[in-house]
């Protein structure tokens, strides 16, 4: 696992992330953006389709300085935009440990409810058995 | 179906006037109900989460969910996906 020294304080931890985390070139709010789904991920898994088009409502991103870090340091980056920024990462070692940068719950509904949440929930309810 | 409900913690302060929150609990109930099973979901403030004391109520969920948006406290919300990470908590950051 990659450790980053993050900071305690409330000021100097904002500081630390406003390293990690840059504005969009062009901000996403309310539009819908492609993905390429790395072959063999968590993400490719529960969409089994290598590409898919998702609703996002954001305007930040991983600073490009750092993912090559963060995927030395254990996190697989799971989800690129066409032009190759990460928008979903994960963790190999752990039962479940999915981000992203778009908003799944924008497009469940009751009659298709979305597969990244029900993978969610289906880990939560094994989780509640142990 | 489970014989109990299953806890899920939601990191984050609700704002009902967010569309993005108003569709994490709607999601959450399309999912409740295409798996058959109960779910209790509880919405975390993020300044509770500062603390060590804040984050003891996580040996109650199943599940931890980082909701979208700016919340009160980034300190609250990174301690509590640091904990998701360490002991194993199915986390799902949106």
């Amino acid at each position: 696992m990659l450790r980053l020294a993050a900071p305690e304080g409330r000021y100097e931890l904002k500081s630390f992330f406003d390293r990690l985390i840059t504005p969009l070139s062009c901000s996403l709010v309310v539009e819908s953006q492609d993905i390429r789904l790395a072959a063999g991920s968590l993400a490719h898994s529960i969409y089994t389709t290598p590409a898919i088009s998702e609703k996002f409502n954001c305007s930040y991103s991983l600073s490009s300085r750092y993912g090559e870090l963060f995927a030395t340091g254990g996190m697989g980056l799971s989800g690129h935009s066409e032009d190759g920024e990460v928008r979903i990462v994960e963790l190999a070692d752990h039962p479940f440990f999915l981000a992203m940068l778009f908003q799944p719950q924008l497009s469940s509904t009751k009659e298709h409810p979305h597969p990244v949440i029900c993978r969610f929930l289906t880990q939560a309810r094994n989780q509640a058995l142990i | 179906m489970c014989a109990s409900k299953v806890a899920i913690g939601v990191i984050g302060d609700f704002d009902e006037t967010r569309p993005a929150h108003l569709a994490t609990n709607r999601a959450l109930d399309h999912g409740s109900a295409a798996l058959f099973t109960e779910f209790e979901i509880v919405w975390l403030p993020t300044k509770e989460l500062e603390t060590e004391d804040g984050l003891e109520s996580f040996q109650h969920f199943s599940g931890l969910w980082g909701a979208p948006g700016n919340h009160a406290s980034s300190l609250g919300m990174i301690r509590a996906i640091q904990v998701a990470r360490q002991r194993h908590i199915p986390y799902l950051g949106t």
